[in-house]
C-alpha cells in the first residue's frame, strides 16, 4: 500500500512507513540551512495567488468537492486563501512581525552600538493541524516557510488533499527553486506510531492547532528542547458597558457575529458580559438581545448541529432551565429551536455550546480580572459596546484580565493584516532572535546584508535615459515623498518615494555612512545640506542621522558662513556634513575661527565629485582627520552606494541591497568589457512609488574587481565623471539649456563649456562661442535667466561663469572623431 | 427470601409499592396501568415535597397525578443525570438519608445522589430478582471473584465500587482479586500482572471464575495474556463475565462488544452467554442487564423512552436520541423521569428473541459533550481545567 507524499516540494511514493521513518532526518537536514529569500516567497505567492483567482488550478477544487463542500462555500475558500497570498498583505505580515524585508540579515537595532540582531529559522518546523479545516493547513505552512523553516505537514485524512496539493502548487509557482526543499507533507493518522515519532524526532519546533489534549499529547511526545508552539482553543465574549445597553446597533452587531458561522471561530462570541449589578437590568437586556437575536437570526439560514451538538445544545439549555426553577438565572428560547438566550444571574465566564447559543452574565469593571482568571489563557476577542470615553479603560481592563484582541461587535470575526493571533505574532513564534557583539570588529559594520553575494537582476528592458524618465507617467497612488528631479527645465518633475520606499533606503544609507567611519555614539553632526523647493539633500541626511541616531545640528546651507561657525563652535559639533565646494568655503571664510576650535574631526561630503586635493587641504591646513564620501546617490535612483575605510576616493561599493548596476558600453547597451569604462545603469530592486529599470544616470564608471579588504562581497566601481547632456555642478545643470538659453539671446554658432576648478572649491564654468558673433552681457543675461539652476549655482557662489571669445581653432576637438567637445569637465585636474 | 420494604408513606406511595412487589422483572404482562398510576403518585410526592420539582413542573404547565395513558408519559418531562449531579435537591427531610453515592464521572464531574432506605433498599431488591430471574444467581456454588474495580478503601464512596462489592453476593466468594489496588494517598493502580496471575491461579481450582466490573480492565488483562504467550485459560462454563460502567476514560481504545465477548471466549472459555454486560447509574438506579442474547431489556419496574436530542420529543424504536428512564421508586429525590447523557435507540422485546416482551435499548455513545469541529474551546476542555 503506497502512500503518496510531499517530499521537498515534489511527489513521492513509499511502500511503508518504516521507509518513510528511515529516510525523513536525512531528507529534511539536507534542507536545513538553506535560505528562503522573502523576496521568493512573495514572488511565488503572488503568481499563486493569480492562478488561484484565474481558477487554473481545478485539482485543488475538485479536492474540496471531494470533502462534500458546496460549490460556493468552496468559492469563498479559494477566495480567502488566494487573499492571503497576496504579496502585499504578506509583505504587511512580514514588516510588522518581523520588522523587514530580510529580517534573516543581522543589523544593528541601535545604530549607536556594534551590535547587531536578527531573526533566524528555527529548523525544521512540524505542523499538526486540526481536520476541521483544510485551509489552516497550507496556510500554517506558509507561516512557517516565511519564518524560513523546513516545514512538514501532518495533514489528516479528513483535510482530504487540499493541503499537500495547495503546498505542491507553491513549490512550482517558485521560480528561484528555493522553496520546493522547503515543504513536506503526508497525510498520516495519529495512530501510526512509526511515522509520528520520527516526525517528533525530526522536528526543532511543532506548530500544534488544536484542543487541550492534543496540545498535551504533542508535548509529553516530543523532546524537551523542542519548542511547541500552541494554537490551542479559545473563548471570545462580548461585552456591553453600563452606558451601552440599549445600543440596539451594536445588539445587532453582535447578533451577527453570532450567526453568521454558528459561533464556530475561535473569535466568535460565546457570552455577553453586561455592565451591571442589577438582576432586573440583566433580564431587562436580555429579553432587548434576544428580540433582536430573533429578527437578526432569520436573516442566516441555519448549518444546523450535528447529533452530538445537538446534544450538546440541549443538554445547556436543560441545565439553564433548572437553575431558573430554582429563581437563578433564566431561558430564553427560540420556539423553533434555531436560537437560545440563556442568563446566568451570577459573573464568571461560561462555554457555549454554540449554534446560537449565547450566555449573558453580569460583571464589574474593577473585578473582571477575577471573574475571568479561570479562563485565562483561552481568552481570545472581546467585541466591546461602550460610549468612546470608556474604550481606553475597558480595553485596558480586558486587556489586564488575559484577553488579546479588542475589537468593535459585528467585527470579531474580522482580521487585519499583521495582526497578532492569540496574542503572539506567528513569524516570531516560528524563529529565534539571534544576536552578535563585537566592540572591535563591527566597529564600521551596521548589517552583514552586502557580505552576502551580491544578487544581479537580468533585464531585457532597453535602457531608460533622463528624458524617459521625465516623459513616464507618475502613478501616485503610492507616492508619498516627492522630491525634485534634478536638471530638468519646464515644468518641475519629480522623484517620488512611498514612504517604506524612502525609509528603506534611508536605512541603508545609514549603514552605508557608518561603513564610510560614522561614530553615531560619538559623533555630533552638523548638517549643511541645501533645502527648499524639493530639494532633497539636506532632508535625506536628516533622515540618515535620525536613522543613526546621531547628534544632530540642522543647520543647512546658509549663506552666513560666521553664524554657521558660532552654531558649530557653540553646540561643539566634530562632524560636518556638506557639498564639497560649501565645505570648502566655510572653512575658508572661518579658517581661524575653526582652527581655534579645533574640534571638526570628520568631513561626510557627497554631492559633487570630491577631488583628492579638498580631501588633502581639509586634513592638512584645518586639522581634519577623516575626510570620506558620504553617499553616492541620485536623486531620481536613490542611494546608490557608499565607501568604506578601504575605497579611495572616487571608489564605492554598490548599496547592493537597494540597486542593481550595471556597467555598459558608451555608444551600445551592451555590457563594458572587464575594465572598461562605460554608462552606470542602475535598476532599483524594491521601489514602489516609481519604477526604475536600467536607467542611464549620467555618470561614467568602471567596475573594481580586486575583492574589498572590508570582506563585503557588495560591487565595487569606480566613478570617472558624467556623460550626456545632464553635469553636475551642485544641482545638475543641463548642457542643451545652455544652447536654448544662447538661441534665445539669438547666438546659434558653436558652443563649448568647460569647467575647471577654481581653489577653494569653487568652479569656473567658461563658455566658449565664436569670437564676433556675440554681446557678452546680453549672453551673460540669457544664461542666467534661462539656463535652469544657474542661477542658483553663482548665486551660491558654487561656480563663476566667464564667457569666453573663442577664435576658430580655439575650440577642443575629439582627436578621434574631429568632433567638437561640447563639453568638458576638467576639474579632476589639479 | 425475598426481603419485604414499605416506602415512606405506604398510602400515598401503594402503588409504588405494588409495582416494586413485582418478583418477575420481565413478566409477559407489563402492567401499564399500574406503571402509570406508581408514576402519577410519585410524581405527585416530588411535587408536595420537592420545592424545585414543583416549580419544574409548573413551568411546564403540568398538574401532578394526572398520567392517563402511555402516551403521555413517553412525552412526560424529564430531568436531566447532570442536574442531580450538580445538585442537591431533597424530597425527605435529611435525616431520613441513608446512603450518600458518589460516581466519578469521565469529565471529572462528582455526583452526589442521596437514597433513603427505600430507595436504596428498592434498587437493591431489583438487582436480585433480575439476577434471579436471568439464571445469573448460584448462591449453591462457590466462585472466585475478579473485581475490575477499586479496591475498596474505609470512607470511599464510589458509586460504582460499592455496586461491584454488592455484586459478589450472587455467588458465595472463595478470593476476591481487585485489578485496581490501592497505593496510598487515595489512589489506586491497574495491577495488570496481579490480574493475571489470579486469573492463572483461578483456572487450577475447579470453580466458575465471576469477573465483574469495567471491560476495558478485562480487554488490557487478555492484551496482556496475548503478549506474554499465555493460555488460552479454561474454566468452568458456569462461570460469569459482567460488566458495567462502559469504557469511560479508556474511550479511544475502546474494542467492539463482539470483538471483546469472542476474544473472552477464546482466551478464557467462558461460554457467550455468560457474558453479560450491564446499564446503570447513580442518577438511576434500575438495573439493566443481558439477557443471553446481549440485550438489555427494560423490567417491569421502569420505562424507557429515546427522546430526540433537538426537540425532546419520543422518537419511534430504532431512531437514536436521548436514552430517559422513568423510575417511581425513587422518593428521597425528584429522579423519577432521568434523562440520561447517553444516546441510544430502543428496539421492541420480540426483536430479540430470548422470550422477554420488554423493549431493549443499545447505548450509542455519550451525549452532551461534543468535540467542537472548531477552534472554539468547549465545555469538556474548561471543565477538565477548571475542577
Amino acid at each position: 500500500m503506497s502512500t503518496r507524499t510531499l517530499w521537498k516540494g515534489q511527489w513521492k511514493n513509499f511502500d511503508t512507513p518504516e521507509q518513510i521513518a528511515g529516510e525523513l532526518e536525512r531528507a529534511v537536514s539536507g534542507s536545513l540551512g538553506r535560505e528562503v529569500r522573502p523576496k521568493a516567497v512573495l514572488d511565488a505567492c503572488q503568481s499563486l495567488g493569480r492562478d488561484l483567482e484565474n481558477g487554473r488550478i481545478p485539482e485543488l477544487r475538485a479536492a474540496l468537492r471531494a470533502l462534500g463542500m458546496s460549490e460556493n462555500k468552496i468559492e469563498a475558500v479559494i477566495k480567502s486563501i488566494a487573499a492571503v497570498f497576496n504579496p502585499d498583505f504578506l509583505e504587511q505580515k512580514y514588516m510588522r512581525e518581523l520588522g523587514s524585508l530580510e529580517p534573516f540579515t543581522a543589523r544593528r537595532p541601535d545604530f549607536r552600538e556594534p551590535i547587531l540582531e536578527a531573526w533566524a529559522p528555527l529548523g525544521v518546523l512540524l505542523h499538526v493541524v486540526p481536520s476541521n479545516s483544510p485551509t489552516v493547513a497550507p496556510l500554517s505552512v506558509l507561516e512557517g516557510l516565511m519564518a524560513g523553516n523546513v516545514n512538514i505537514l501532518k495533514n489528516t485524512a479528513r483535510n482530504g488533499d487540499f493541503p499537500l496539493l495547495l503546498l505542491k502548487a507553491l513549490a512550482d509557482a517558485d521560480l528561484t527553486g528555493t522553496i520546493a526543499s522547503m515543504l513536506f507533507g503526508l497525510t498520516v493518522s495519529s495512530q501510526e506510531t512509526v511515522v509520528m515519532n520520527a516526525l517528533y524526532e525530526a522536528a526543532d519546533g511543532v506548530a500544534v492547532w488544536g484542543g487541550d489534549d492534543t496540545v498535551s499529547a504533542v508535548r509529553s511526545a516530543v523532546g524537551a528542547q523542542v519548542k511547541v508552539i500552541e494554537w490551542g482553543h479559545k473563548i471570545s465574549f462580548s461585552c456591553f458597558s453600563r452606558s451601552g445597553l440599549h445600543d440596539k446597533q451594536a445588539m445587532q452587531a453582535v447578533a451577527h457575529d453570532v450567526c453568521v458561522i454558528e459561533q464556530q471561530a475561535c473569535s466568535s462570541p460565546q457570552c455577553i458580559l453586561v455592565e451591571t449589578e442589577d438582576r432586573k437590568q440583566l433580564h431587562d437586556f436580555s429579553h432587548r438581545f434576544a428580540a433582536v437575536l430573533q429578527q437578526v437570526s432569520a436573516q442566516y439560514p441555519q448549518s444546523p448541529p450535528s447529533t452530538a451538538e445537538a446534544a450538546e445544545v440541549t443538554t445547556s439549555t436543560l441545565m439553564a432551565e433548572y437553575e431558573a426553577c430554582l429563581g437563578k438565572g433564566e431561558v430564553i428560547a427560540d420556539p423553533g429551536g434555531v436560537w437560545r438566550v440563556l442568563v446566568r444571574d451570577n459573573p464568571g465566564l461560561a462555554p457555549s455550546p454554540l449554534y446560537r447559543t449565547v450566555i449573558i452574565m453580569p460583571f464589574a469593571r474593577r473585578e473582571l480580572t477575577c471573574t475571568l482568571r479561570p479562563y485565562r489563557g483561552y481568552l481570545q476577542t472581546a467585541g466591546l459596546s461602550c460610549a468612546p470615553k470608556e474604550v481606553a479603560e475597558l480595553t485596558e481592563a480586558l486587556f489586564h484580565s488575559g484577553v488579546t484582541r479588542v475589537v468593535q461587535p459585528g467585527e470579531m470575526l474580522q482580521e487585519y493584516s499583521g495582526q497578532p493571533h492569540d496574542g503572539a505574532y506567528a513569524l516570531q513564534r516560528y524563529s529565534r532572535r539571534v544576536s552578535v557583539n563585537r566592540d572591535r570588529d563591527l566597529q564600521n559594520i551596521a548589517g552583514f546584508h552586502d557580505f552576502h553575494e551580491p544578487e544581479s537582476l537580468p533585464s531585457d528592458a532597453p535602457i531608460m535615459t533622463k528624458q524617459d524618465f521625465i516623459s513616464t507617467e507618475m502613478d501616485h497612488s503610492r507616492a508619498e515623498v516627492y522630491f525634485r528631479s534634478g536638471g530638468t527645465t519646464g515644468t518641475p518633475k519629480a522623484s517620488a518615494f512611498s514612504w517604506d520606499d524612502y525609509a528603506e533606503q534611508m536605512a541603508a544609507a545609514a549603514e552605508g555612512l557608518i561603513a564610510a567611519g560614522l561614530d553615531p555614539k560619538n559623533d555630533r553632526c552638523a548638517n549643511l545640506y541645501h533645502c527648499g523647493n524639493m530639494y532633497g539633500s539636506f532632508i535625506s541626511f536628516w533622515s540618515i542621522l535620525e536613522h543613526a541616531r546621531a547628534v544632530q545640528l540642522p543647520i543647512g546651507m546658509v549663506d552666513d558662513f560666521a553664524q554657521i561657525a558660532e552654531s558649530i563652535v557653540r553646540f561643539r559639533a566634530n562632524t560636518i556634513l556638506s557639498m564639497p565646494f560649501f565645505a570648502a568655503q566655510l572653512f575658508e571664510s572661518q579658517a581661524e575661527r575653526l582652527l581655534q576650535y579645533g574640534g571638526i574631526k570628520k568631513v561626510f561630503l557627497s554631492g559633487e565629485h570630491l577631488s583628492p586635493d579638498l580631501q588633502r587641504e581639509f586634513c592638512e591646513k584645518h586639522g581634519v582627520s577623516l575626510v570620506r564620501s558620504a553617499i553616492y546617490g541620485s536623486n531620481d535612483a536613490g542611494v546608490l552606494g557608499y565607501a568604506c575605510e578601504y575605497c579611495e576616493s572616487g571608489v564605492y561599493h554598490v548599496m547592493d541591497r537597494l540597486q542593481y548596476v550595471e556597467i555598459v558600453d558608451v555608444n551600445s547597451d551592451s555590457p563594458v568589457p572587464s575594465g572598461g569604462t562605460g554608462r552606470v545603469v542602475v535598476s532599483t530592486r524594491n521601489r514602489k512609488a516609481q519604477r526604475i529599470r536600467r536607467y542611464d544616470i549620467g555618470d561614467l564608471a568602471r567596475h573594481v574587481d580586486e575583492p574589498c579588504p572590508c570582506g563585503r562581497k557588495a560591487p565595487r566601481i569606480r566613478l570617472l565623471g558624467r556623460h550626456g547632456d545632464i553635469f553636475k555642478l551642485g544641482p545638475l545643470l543641463s548642457i542643451s539649456a545652455f544652447s536654448r538659453a544662447l538661441e534665445k539671446a539669438g547666438y546659434s554658432r558653436n558652443m563649448q563649456i568647460v569647467l575647471s576648478g577654481k581653489g577653494g572649491g569653487r568652479t569656473l564654468l567658461t563658455v566658449r562661442l565664436e569670437q564676433g558673433y556675440f554681446e557678452r552681457e546680453q549672453i551673460k543675461a540669457a544664461l542666467m535667466e534661462h539656463v535652469p539652476g544657474l542661477d542658483t549655482v553663482v548665486g551660491v557662489k558654487v561656480a563663476e561663469v566667464e564667457i569666453q571669445a573663442t577664435p576658430p581653432g580655439g575650440f577642443e576637438i575629439n582627436e578621434s572623431t574631429g568632433k567638437l567637445r561640447l563639453f568638458i569637465d576638467r576639474r579632476s585636474e589639479a | 427470601m425475598r426481603p419485604s420494604i414499605t416506602p415512606p408513606h405506604s398510602n400515598a406511595l401503594s402503588a409504588v409499592q405494588r409495582l416494586c412487589n413485582a418478583a418477575d422483572p420481565y413478566p409477559d404482562d407489563l402492567e401499564d396501568t399500574l406503571f402509570l398510576e406508581a408514576m402519577n403518585q410519585a410524581v405527585a410526592w416530588h411535587y408536595e415535597r420537592n420545592n424545585f420539582f414543583r416549580v419544574f413542573l409548573n413551568s411546564k404547565e403540568l398538574a401532578p397525578g394526572r398520567l392517563k395513558d402511555m402516551h403521555e408519559l413517553e412525552e412526560f418531562p424529564l430531568i436531566h443525570a447532570n442536574f442531580f449531579k450538580t445538585h442537591e435537591t431533597l424530597s425527605v427531610p435529611r435525616e431520613e438519608i441513608a446512603l450518600t453515592l458518589t460516581s466519578s464521572g469521565t469529565t471529572g464531574q462528582k455526583s452526589r445522589m442521596l437514597f433513603d432506605r427505600w430507595s436504596i433498599e428498592a434498587g437493591r431488591r431489583m438487582v436480585d430478582d433480575v439476577h434471579d430471574r436471568l439464571g445469573l444467581t448460584d448462591t449453591e456454588q462457590e466462585a472466585n471473584y475478579l473485581v475490575l474495580n477499586y479496591e475498596p478503601v474505609p470512607g470511599m464512596s464510589r458509586g460504582t465500587a460499592n455496586t461491584s462489592k454488592y455484586l459478589t453476593r450472587y455467588a458465595p466468594a472463595r478470593e476476591i482479586f481487585y485489578a485496581l489496588r490501592f497505593v496510598g494517598q487515595g489512589r489506586h493502580e491497574f495491577d495488570a500482572f496481579g490480574c493475571v496471575e489470579a486469573l492463572k491461579r483461578f483456572a487450577s481450582q475447579d470453580i466458575p471464575v465471576r469477573i465483574i466490573g469495567f471491560p476495558a480492565f478485562l480487554f488490557f488483562i487478555l492484551e496482556r495474556m496475548q503478549a506474554r504467550g499465555l493460555g488460552p485459560l479454561q474454566f468452568s462454563p458456569r462461570s460469569l463475565l459482567f460488566t458495567a460502567g462502559g469504557w469511560k476514560g479508556y474511550a479511544s481504545r475502546e474494542i467492539p462488544r463482539e470483538e471483546l465477548i469472542r476474544l473472552t471466549e477464546e482466551m478464557l472459555g467462558i461460554p457467550g452467554e455468560r457474558i453479560r454486560d450491564s446499564f446503570g447509574s447513580v442518577e438511576h438506579s434500575v438495573p439493566y442487564i443481558e439477557c443471553p442474547n446481549h440485550h438489555k431489556h427494560v423490567p417491569v419496574w421502569s420505562r424507557a423512552v429515546i427522546r430526540d436530542v433537538r426537540t425532546l420529543r419520543a422518537v419511534p424504536y430504532g431512531t437514536p436520541g436521548f436514552l430517559g428512564f422513568f423510575a417511581p421508586h425513587m422518593t428521597s429525590v425528584p429522579a423519577v423521569g432521568v434523562l440520561m447523557g447517553d444516546l441510544a435507540s430502543m428496539y421492541p422485546g420480540e426483536a430479540c428473541g430470548c422470550g422477554i416482551s420488554s423493549p431493549y435499548f443499545n447505548i450509542l455513545g455519550r451525549a452532551g459533550t461534543s468535540e467542537h469541529k472548531s477552534c472554539a474551546v468547549s465545555a469538556t476542555e474548561l471543565l477538565k481545567r477548571a475542577k
